[in-house]
């Protein structure tokens, strides 16, 4: 059975980026550690001696050391885990697991136009929250809200975007409000 | 489609921990049997990372985030705040108040092949000195490469052979080693806010010292030659302090004792043993056969060097020296170096050592070409006996003379050629007596060298007390 090369190895994990980066992030919450543990997850593959014989192997290679990576962080920080289930965690992987590269491409490229498309002000609290690592009670403060409006706020962006993939997805051209 | 039912807010509130017991059960049960739930989780998760990463990239179409409740302020206003600011941090910076304000280490040297992948995952191969490292990973791809790092306060961090070193953005006082080799001169530290070296099994907290560490598939050897370093396994959480002049190994097993030792006497002879993978650095270990004992055998590592647009396959074994050694191995005039081994065809052979000073720091690189011509093969077999005189220094930076150097890998390596190169056995001789057999002065000059080495290693038992008189710094050392 032929093996993957490293340019095939390269070329996947780079396709699946952002879902690699989500699993480290469900089990982080920091979206600059999740980044970061991606990019040791390439290096790792590209130095690892194991080859990887289908695509399969090298995602689920990749998904379990991002979380292991994700759970090494948090011990370093004094952390035993997030309170996420791990059985959870290996249900929400095998969900991307399935699901080809080619799909999980399409819809995280539909996420990127329909964020790009966010009111301002909208797209500024979800930039407070996750990528400058606010707690909704800080954005609350920022924004003057109580903090039972911005969890509202921010979960139902968080169905319009997703509403909007789906909408892109299948070409109905839903675009959040 | 996913069930448009399920509530995001208990999900948000879930993952922030800010449910009570009852809600919060009721999320982990129907994440575990509610397909929509994962799904509806699974999205914030990908929403949340695919937004960082266009705020992190520049594709963001808006200014960075302002909070709202200064958006009414009048620009002249804001503009006096903001000057006002700049100006108490510089007042603080130049009173040493806040430490200075950092930026990312800078590279002062470097050789062979290496790569820096930035937090945006831009890959940078053709660095150079003067660059400015922020936030990202720095590879050593190679057994010839190295790249010494500086930070503000002085602080020298290097990197050597196979290793790859993650240079934190926010901290600039916070590596992650996760692979290979680490030689670091840092400067005393705040108490409050020490250098940090993460490796897969440790944590080291720096406050000023010298010390050395290899980073191995399942353990961290540290040896600090000066100062203290506080050590965490992660494995279980012990804490421990490393005194100057000792060494520990902290490992994924928890069972193992975790007791700084002693750093222990000199060798000047060292042999290789290939009876499991403990001493692998780079190369496929062969366990022994019938009829072949262990081995190392090359295997193929693509290699760009600096400034080169062709990318050349080197085929590399790296053995260390130091990694299950309890005697520092250390060079001495008229030893030698044998590698035995195999090859199925003859092919111009490059072998090359990594040394220390004697009390700690990277010393540089050394290699040799052992041309095809001078190959003999017997039964595919090959040995090489080297002088370490014939050894040539990788950069000029690096004096010639190795006397007194400790070993810490050796390697071998074909470029292009797959010719089944693997190492049976590698040796460090000590010199013969014959060449002792000179003149007197030549004598005199040699048995100075061997005294100085003794002193060298009766030196590394003792903590030093004077980091301005050290002799081992390579940018002093005048040797």
């Amino acid at each position: 059975m032929s093996t993957f090369s490293e340019q095939d190895v390269l070329r996947l994990l780079m396709q699946s980026r952002d879902r690699i980066s989500a699993a480290a992030w469900l089990v982080t919450g920091d979206t600059q550690v999740s980044e970061d543990i991606f990019q040791n997850v390439v290096v790792k593959a590209l130095t690892r001696e194991v080859s990887f014989e289908v695509e399969g192997a090298v995602l689920s290679w990749a998904f379990i050391t991002a979380r292991r990576e994700g759970i090494d962080w948090l011990r370093r920080h004094g952390r035993e885990s997030n309170g996420l289930d791990p059985v959870v965690l290996d249900l929400v992987s095998q969900s991307w697991l399935t699901e080809s590269a080619r799909d999980g491409g399409e819809r995280v490229s539909a996420l990127r136009e329909c964020l790009d498309r966010l009111p301002d002000e909208s797209r500024q609290m979800l930039r407070m929250r996750y990528y400058e690592g606010y707690n909704c009670g800080e954005v609350a403060e920022t924004f003057r809200l109580g903090l039972n409006a911005v969890y509202k706020r921010v979960s139902r962006l968080h169905a319009q975007l997703r509403q909007c993939v789906e909408s892109r997805v299948g070409r109905m051209g839903v675009e959040p409000s | 489609m996913t069930d448009p039912r399920w509530d995001e807010q208990l999900l948000l509130q879930y993952l922030d921990e800010t449910l009570e017991p009852g809600p919060r059960d009721r999320v982990q049960r129907a994440l575990q049997d509610d397909e929509a739930a994962r799904v509806a989780l699974r999205d914030i998760a990908e929403q949340a990372v695919v937004l960082a990463d266009l705020e992190r990239t520049g594709e963001s179409r808006s200014e960075p985030s302002r909070s709202p409740s200064k958006r009414g302020l009048p620009v002249v206003l804001r503009r006096a705040i903001a000057l006002t600011i700049l100006g108490v941090v510089g007042w603080l910076s130049v009173t040493g108040l806040t430490g200075g304000i950092e930026t990312g280490p800078r590279i002062t040297e470097l050789n062979g092949s290496l790569q820096w992948t930035g937090s945006s995952g831009r890959v940078d191969g053709d660095l150079v000195v003067g660059d400015v490292l922020q936030g990202g990973t720095l590879d050593s791809l190679s057994a010839n490469s190295w790249a010494t790092l500086e930070f503000d306060d002085g602080s020298r961090v290097t990197i050597s052979g196979k290793s790859s070193l993650a240079v934190s953005a926010e901290r600039r006082k916070e590596l992650h080693l996760w692979d290979g080799a680490l030689s670091a001169d840092i400067a005393p530290q705040s108490e409050v806010r020490p250098m940090v070296i993460h490796t897969p099994t440790a944590d080291l907290e720096v406050l000023g010292t010298q010390l050395n560490v290899d980073v191995g598939a399942s353990s961290t050897l540290l040896n600090v030659n000066e100062g203290r370093v506080r050590l965490t396994r992660l494995v279980d959480g012990q804490v421990v302090e490393v005194p100057a002049a000792h060494q520990l190994v902290a490992s994924v097993d928890g069972n193992e004792p975790l007791e700084p030792a002693p750093r222990p006497n000199v060798t000047g002879k060292w042999a290789s043993r290939f009876i499991d993978d403990t001493s692998v650095v780079f190369g496929k270990w062969l366990p022994a056969s019938l009829w072949l004992p262990g081995r190392l055998r090359a295997t193929p590592l693509p290699h760009r060097p600096c400034g080169k647009k062709k990318t050349v396959v080197l085929h590399l074994a790296v053995v260390a020296v130091s990694r299950d050694e309890s005697a520092a191995v250390i060079l001495r005039r008229g030893s030698t170096i044998r590698v035995r081994g195999r090859m199925d065809a003859i092919f111009d052979t490059k072998i090359g050592f990594t040394t220390h000073w004697p009390r700690g720091g990277f010393a540089g690189k050394f290699e040799i070409v052992v041309p095809a011509a001078e190959i003999r093969l017997v039964d595919g077999e090959f040995e090489f006996v080297l002088e370490l005189a014939d050894f040539k220094s990788i950069s000029k930076k690096f004096d010639s003379s190795l006397t007194g150097m400790e070993l810490r890998q050796v390697w071998a390596v074909t470029v292009d050629e797959p010719v089944g190169l693997e190492l049976v056995q590698v040796e460090l001789l000590p010199p013969q007596e014959t060449v002792r057999s000179k003149g007197w002065w030549q004598s005199v000059v040699e048995w100075m060298e061997d005294w100085w080495v003794e002193w060298a290693s009766f030196e590394i038992a003792e903590p030093a007390t004077d980091r301005s008189t050290r002799q081992d710094d390579p940018n002093t050392e005048s040797r």
